[in-house]
Parts: C-alpha cells; structure tokens; sequence
C-alpha cells in the first residue's frame, strides 16, 4: 500500500472533484483501493441508538463495492462495528474471528471477505460511524493499515462535509435562481415549483419529492399539491392535500422545523425516539411508498424493504408557513438522507417560502384589482338595470337591493349573507336579504330593530351618524344582535341620501380570515350607490304619485271644460241668435244697431271660444274629433262668412280702423239648390265655423290699424279642393315660423306683444279640424306684407258618394 | 274735477268704464290702450297726474303696427299693468297718484310680492260697482288724510 501521507492527499484530492452526493462512494472506493481491499461500508448509528446500552442499530450509510451487491443490511451493537464503537478503538480482525457473529451475516459470505479492518469516526453531526474496510485475499491488515484507516476515518467526516455543502450551496443557489426569473415573470408559477422540485431531486435522487402550498383565499388551512417529482410514471392518485397536522406532511405544514426519519421501515420501532423529538407527528403511508420502493428496485419479497429515508421541510416566511417540501426515499446510494442534507433541503423552502408569499401579495394586489373592475362592471350594469326600470316606469327597489348585494359577495372575498335596513321613523326594517342562511330564519327576514336605544350596530351607525363599520370580530361590534350564530365578521356601511342616513348595508362573514384591505372603501361605494338609487326611487315615486293626481286633475279639468262647453254652448247660441233676430228685424237705430251688432259678434266670440275649449277637451284626452258632416251649401256658407265677417269688425276697436271684405264670387260654383255640375263639399258645419272665426281672430288682432281683411273662396288643385282664404296686412309670418303656428301653445313673440290674450291653441285646433276633414290649414308667410291663411277641404266627387242621411238632411 | 287715468287694451271695456265713471263719478276720465302708450305719454301723465289710476294688469304692449318699438326682452303682457304702477309709485311726480289695479283675476293669483303695497285691488265686475266704490273710498282716504 501507499503510504498513509500520500493515500490521505488522494482521498482529499478525489472528493474535492466530486459535485454529487454519489460523491461518497468514490471516496470509498479509493480507501478500498488504498488499502488493497475489495470494498468500503460507512455505518451509522441510528438516531435513538444507545452504543453503551447496545439498543438500537447500525445502518450502512454508503459503500462502495466493485459488484452490484445492495448492502442493506443492519447490525446490532454485539456485532464488531458495535465493538468498536463502544471501544472508540480502530480493530484488524479475521472473518473467522468469534467476535464476528456466527453465522457469518448474509453480506460477508457473499463478500468472501477474509479480513476486515475498522475505524471508529464521527459525523459532522456528531453521528457515531464506523468504516469497514473488506478484505478477499488471504493477507491481514497490517498495522499501517489500521493506521491509514484511523488518518481516514479523521477526515472522512469533514470531506464528507465538505460534499454535501457543495452540492447543498450549489442547489439552493440554483434553486435561487429559478425562483428570481419567476419573480421577473420569465417562468411561470407552476412551471417554477416544478423546476424546484426537479432541482431537488437532481440533488437527492429521491423515489418521489413534492410541494404543497396553501392559498387562504382558496381554503385556508388546506396545502395542496403544488408540484412533484417521482421515479413512478402514473397520474397522482396519491392524497393531494394536508390540513395542517394531517399525516407528516401536514405535521410539518403545522411548524416551523424540519423533520427527518431516517428509515421509514423501522417507523414503529423508532416510534420513541420519533415522538420525543417530533411530539404527534403521525406518519400514514399516504404515497405507499414501501410498495413504490419495492417496485422501483424490483425487490419480489414482500417482507424486503429497502432503505426508505423521508425528510420534509416547511416552506415559510418570518410570519407564516405556507406549505412544506417532502423528499421519500433514494434511489441510489447513499439510500439515507443526512442532517446536511434535511439543512439545504430547508434552505430550499425558505426560498419557496418568499416566492410564494410574493405571489399571495401580487395575487392579493390582482385581486384587488379584479374587485375594482367587478365593482365597476357591476355599477355598470346596475345603472344599465336601472335604465331600463325607468324606461319600462317598473321599479322594484328589493330586487335592486338584491343585485347590490349580490355585487357585494362577488367583490368582497369570503362574505356569506347580508342585508339591507332603511330607515323607517324610528325604526330601520329590512328591506331586502341576501345569502342562502337566510333561508332558515325566515323571521329574522322581516326584522326590525329601533334606532334608539340601540336595538343593533346598524341603529347605532344610523344613530349616531357613523361611516362604514368594519368588525374583524362581531365581539367588538357595539350593540350587536346576531342574526346567525356562525357570523364571525360584519361590515356595516351607511346608505346616504346627501347628508342623511337613510339606511345600512350589512355584510356578514362567517370565516376568521380578515376582510381585505380595500373593503371599507368598497363597501362605502355600494352603500353611496345604493343611498342614490334609494333617493331616486323615493323620487321616483314621488313623481310617478303626482303624475297620477296630475293625470286625475287634467281629467277632471278635461271633464270641467267639457261640461263648461256644454252648458254654455246652448245659452250662447241662443244669445247670439237673439241679437241676430234683432238686427233682422231692423227697428233699432244705428246706434242700438252697432251695439246689438257687438252684442253679436261678443256671442259669437264667446260661442268660439268655449268650442275652442270642447275640441281641446277632446283633445286633451286624446279623443277623436267627431264629425258631423252636411253637405255645404252655397248660401248658407256665404251667410256665415258675412256674419263672421260683420262680428269680427264689430268687435274691432274702432279705432283702429280695420274691415273685413267678403269676396264671394269665387264661392259660384258651391252647391246649393241647384246641385248639377256644382262643386260637393262635406263638412262639420259647427266645426267649420269654429275655423273660420279662429283665423279671423287672429287676422284682426294682428293686423295693422287701417287695412282690410280680405276673406275669400274658391276651387283649386284642378277642382279637387274648396278653399277659404283669409289674408291680413299685419305682423309679419316668416317662413320658418309659419309650420310653428300649428303647434299647441305656440306664440310669436310679436303676437304676445300685441295681444295679451290668446294661449296659442287656436291655428292648433284648426289644424286637428282640418285633418279630421281629410283637408289641411295652410299658412303662406307673408309675401309683400300680406299674409294669407286658407282652409282646404277635398271636395266629393259626386252625388253618389254622399253619404243619404246626411244628403238628405242636406236637402231638409 | 276727480282726474282718473284710465288703462285698459280691450277698447269694448274701456268704452263701458270709462262711461261709467264719467257718468256715475262726473270724473275726467283719460285712457290709454297698451303699455307703449303709457310709457310714450308717461312725460305728459306726470305733467298732470291723475287723482287715481285705474289699470288691467294684464296689458298687450302695443297694437300691431309698421313702425311700433318692440316690447322689452324681458317684459310679459301678464303684468304690464304692474310695471305701469311701479312707474307712477316710483316717479315723485305721480307717487301720490293712487292706484287701483282692476283685473278679471282674483288678486290671489298674483303673488303677494308683485302686487304693490299702496294699491287697491278690484275684480272686474260686469258692473263696475265695486270699482266705482273703491274710487269713492279712496276720494275719502284722501279728503280725511
């Protein structure tokens, strides 16, 4: 063999190139070859071992063999790597020696070793280990062997060491790494736990290594598989949740500290050392990872268990643990996980532990977000609701309170039921629920809670003019009365109309999780929201309530002006027909002639303006106007154009020196008694009256003092219409006035200066006239200070279309 | 000689007044028809106020007319007559003038601000008693003042 110096220079020099944990069986193999051997066993004791007391066991740690044997096997404290440990003393002896156990274990006959050589060291965690050198050929070890393997087992344990922080830094690093692109936004989250968890297993070669995660905002409470990586190819059908305490992984989710079973197979037996340093943890099997062990190294002795090393560790901040990384089993030697290696697995996780409460933040912050855009949307869609009530005048204000709500659960998280109070004098009522546990208390509905003294926190907030109320704990919330036993949080917001309190929004919450951040300022918006659509809907109604008395009052005024037309209508008529008598009788002097003609031409005036006030009755309330149509004779017709005529200038201020000329040639062709080749007109003879003294009117009141008013008729449009004309020199008619002049209550303002009375609905109702006839009033605007107003009636073709009734009546 | 100014547009009622206070009262009745009249002739008024004046409210600006000036933007015929009286109350020259504002209305569809404090109220009646009494009571209003 070498000597010791330059065999040690060789170990050192071969671990320092290792960058894997496989590393250590290389170191082995170059003691093996130092020392002429045929292989190398590193044992430990396991944890809750007692050398002293010889309880426990010793479990080969790594080894180096040049065959493909799997050296599984443990030792008691009887066998000679108990004895050296117990001695503290390096030991040289023969397989046949009686210190090594009869029979010979399994391992050392397949070895054929002759000799075996061991050295006591300990473990950078302090861990008592034995190196056993095996040696085949019929040569004992020398002193200078057990010399080397002294100088070896001294700075094995730091070489070793010296591996597993290289590979450990280098993980952490690169998991570092990962999860910064991921904080850039080059990876994705999911995409970045995964990574994480193939860096691990890259580094630990496990049967299965996986992340769980909780998200309070999903379930609070609950870890659920976030990534994983296996050496088994199926779809998980494994648990892919812990609650916190399930199971140990959920005992790890639980804490703050890693945890590291060194054997999985003998968790029953290590049940005390197990408890006494991680008091309840309760191991389950959930990945039945002894059979995906056995499977993997294809074992078919359903008692062989290969080494089945388990370490977890939590994934947290300085507040809070956020889930836990759990590596199961090896897949290569060395088939145990160390104490250095459980450390960087925990580094590992405080860096999982800051990416994930980063991604809760920015979650948190998306979120907000979204809340933002849903409470916008939903005002949106209120006002759109809101709308189309007014539109379709339906307004049903519980619904409305219940879309309010609804939008409230949707942007506040974790929110159960709510309801909406008004003020009611000195009560609040509830006015509208919303939430599924209303449904078992029915009563708790139709609530109703007094102002003062305080009969809820609603009272209280209305009471005493308070903004929102946030209650993180219903305890705190004064003079509270609960409607659901479950409630644990509650929000109350003011429902405002100005600087009134009008209502309260009550949102309750049944989790311990505090409301978000934002929530006041959300449920402040919904209450100023709803106290609007409340005010509108009062106003709504207030309105919608006179609208009806309105509507009942034109009614009845409708009815008033018709019952007015009604009853003067026959004393003014015979008012009139008097005066007429006596101005036909011609015993009166001038003077008494003048003023009966006044006295007639008031009549006339006052018989059309109650019939201005029946069509506009009729009108008003939207009823046809009726016809009664009679064939218009010549005569007749002339006759009354001479009386409208002789009643308007009598009514003229005198003064003023206006007169009315009647023109009634072109009114020959009219029919009369003699009916053949004659122009047939019908029409309602009070009605057409009616028109003729309302643009009369209007022709004397805007004329100008000393001109004439020519009043004329005659047939146009190729005979197919009967026109009466009357034309004025007077205020001037533009043209885009004159289509204004048939509009209700339409005045010029010329027209108002010269006349104080008048309301505008006098061309209005000549205008329905006409149409009802089938004719038309037609304006022309004044043309060399003339303006000409004529009224059109289609003329009927022919005697045949006569109606009888009225052709004989005509006749009468 | 009782001097009344008489402001009235509807001629037929004016006629009928004026006679009635010429022949019941023996007063100098002057009229005018429309509010462009009074203001026009509101100089030779104040040159020799009336005793009393008697005014419609409701008033057209002017008759028709080529060369008539245009009422004021602001002005309505609903109370002309008012605006009639606040001229002759806040003219030193006719502040004395009493008046009494005759209407077809009742008073209480004017409100109480428009009307102003010195003057008499009187509906038009188809008589013209109750204005013929409200022009006595003011003569002896005056007489005892």
């Amino acid at each position: 063999m070498e000597n010791g110096g330059q065999s040690i220079i060789r170990l050192v020099q071969v671990a320092a190139v290792q960058h894997r944990l496989e590393g250590i069986t290389e170191m082995l193999r170059v003691v093996s070859e130092q020392m002429g051997s045929w292989g190398t066993l590193l044992w430990l004791t396991a944890p809750g071992s007692n050398i002293q007391a010889g309880t426990g066991r010793l479990f080969v740690a790594a080894y180096w063999l040049p065959s493909d044997i799997r050296v599984w096997h443990e030792l008691n404290f009887d066998s000679m790597v108990g004895a050296v440990l117990r001695s503290g003393e390096a030991a040289a002896i023969g397989c046949d020696d009686p210190r090594v156990a009869a029979p010979a274990p399994r391992f050392m006959r397949q070895s054929e070793a002759r000799y075996i050589c061991l050295a006591p060291m300990k473990m950078p965690d302090d861990a008592p280990g034995v190196l056993e050198v095996y040696r085949r050929e019929d040569r004992p070890f020398s002193q200078a062997d057990l010399d080397y393997l002294n100088q070896v087992s001294a700075v094995f344990p730091s070489l070793l060491g010296n591996l597993t922080d290289r590979v450990g830094f280098k993980m952490v690093d690169d998991v570092t790494e990962i999860i910064n692109r991921s904080d850039q936004h080059q990876v994705g989250r999911l995409e970045t736990f995964r990574k994480v968890a193939n860096r691990v297993n890259a580094t630990f070669s496990c049967l299965e290594v996986s992340i769980f995660l909780e998200n309070p905002a999903e379930a609070e409470g609950v870890f659920r598989l976030a990534a994983f990586q296996r050496v088994w190819e199926s779809p998980w059908t494994e648990r892919a949740e812990y609650k916190r305490g399930e199971g140990a992984t959920g005992y790890v989710c639980a804490g703050v500290d890693w945890v590291r079973i060194v054997d999985l197979a003998h968790y029953q037996e290590d049940q005390a050392w197990i408890q006494e340093k991680y008091p309840g943890l309760k191991w389950e099997d959930s990945l039945h990872i002894r059979d995906r062990a056995r499977d993997y190294f294809k074992l078919d002795d359903p008692e062989a268990c290969p080494p089945l090393s388990w370490m977890c560790a939590p994934i947290r901040t300085n507040r809070t643990t956020w889930g836990a990384i759990r590596c199961a089993g090896s897949t290569r030697d060395p088939f145990y996980f160390d104490v250095w290696q459980a450390k960087f697995l925990d580094g590992v996780a405080v860096r999982l532990g800051a990416c994930w409460e980063n991604y809760l933040g920015n979650l948190n912050k998306e979120q907000e977000l979204h809340a933002w855009w849903a409470l916008t949307r939903g005002f949106q869609a209120m006002n759109r609701s809101v709308q189309r009530r007014l539109n379709n005048k339906t307004w049903d204000e519980t619904e409305f309170f219940r879309e309010a709500m609804r939008l409230a659960h949707q942007v506040i998280p974790n929110t159960d039921n709510s309801d909406v109070r008004l003020v009611d004098g000195s009560e609040l009522y509830t006015a509208a629920v919303y939430g599924r546990d209303w449904d078992q208390h029915p009563k708790s509905q139709k609530a109703r809670y007094p102002l003062k003294p305080y009969g809820s926190t609603s009272s209280y907030l209305v009471a005493e003019k308070k903004g929102v109320l946030i209650y993180d704990d219903v305890k705190n919330a004064p003079h509270y009365k609960p409607n659901f036993e479950e409630t644990r949080k509650i929000i109350e917001a003011p429902i405002e109309d100005g600087d009134n309190i009008t209502g309260v929004l009550c949102i309750r919450s049944n989790s311990p999780r505090p409301f978000p951040e934002n929530v006041k300022l959300i449920a402040g918006l919904l209450g100023q929201q709803l106290g609007l659509y409340h005010s509108l809907a009062s106003q709504i109604r207030g309105l919608q309530d006179l609208e009806r008395k309105n509507r009942e009052m034109i009614e009845t005024q409708g009815k008033t002006i018709g019952d007015v037309h009604h009853q003067v209508k026959s004393p003014i008529i015979s008012s009139y027909r008097t005066a007429q008598n006596l101005i036909a009788c011609g015993s009166f002097s001038g003077a008494q002639r003048q003023e009966l003609e006044r006295l007639r031409g008031l009549c006339s005036k006052v018989a059309r303006v109650v019939r201005n006030m029946g069509v506009f009755s009729d009108l008003s309330a939207q009823r046809p106007i009726r016809l009664q149509r009679t064939l218009l004779l010549q005569h007749k017709l002339l006759q009354m154009l001479r009386e409208s005529c002789a009643d308007h200038e009598a009514l003229t201020d005198p003064q003023r020196n206006i007169h009315f000329r009647l023109d009634e040639k072109g009114f020959d062709d009219v029919a009369g008694k003699e009916r053949a080749g004659k122009v047939l007109v019908e029409a309602d003879w009070a009605l057409l009256e009616q028109c003729i003294n309302n643009i009369m009117d209007n022709a004397a009141k805007y004329s100008y003092d000393g001109t004439v008013v020519r009043v004329w008729g005659g047939i146009q449009a190729r005979g197919t219409e009967l026109f009466m004309a009357v034309a004025n020199e007077g205020l001037e008619v533009k043209p885009d006035e004159a289509p204004l002049l048939k509009q209700r209550g339409y005045r010029g303002r010329d027209a108002i200066s010269a006349t104080g009375e008048g309301s505008g609905i006098g061309l209005w109702i000549v205008d329905e006239i006409m149409q009802a006839h089938g004719g038309r009033l037609a304006i022309t605007p004044t043309q060399n200070g003339i303006t000409e107003v004529r009224l059109v009636f289609p003329i009927t073709k022919g005697v045949e279309k006569l109606s009888d009734a009225q052709d004989l009546a005509s006749r009468r | 000689m009782l001097k009344i100014l008489l402001v009235e547009d509807d001629h037929l009622q004016c006629a009928y007044v004026r006679q009635a206070l010429t022949s019941t009262l023996g007063a100098d009745v002057t009229t005018k028809t429309c509010e462009s009249e009074f203001r026009l002739d509101f100089e030779s008024i104040t040159a020799a106020p009336p005793d009393i004046a008697v005014l419609d409210i409701m008033l057209r600006w002017a008759s028709p007319s080529r060369d008539a000036k245009p009422a004021p933007a602001d002005s309505t015929p609903y109370h002309a007559g008012l605006r009639c009286a606040q001229m002759l109350s806040e003219d030193p020259r006719t502040q004395n003038v009493k008046i009494i504002l005759y209407s077809v209305l009742p008073k209480e569809d004017f409100a109480p601000a428009l009307l102003p404090k010195n003057a008499v109220y009187v509906v038009k009646e188809p008589d013209c008693q109750n204005l013929i009494d409200a022009v006595n009571d003011l003569q002896l209003a005056g007489a005892a003042g």
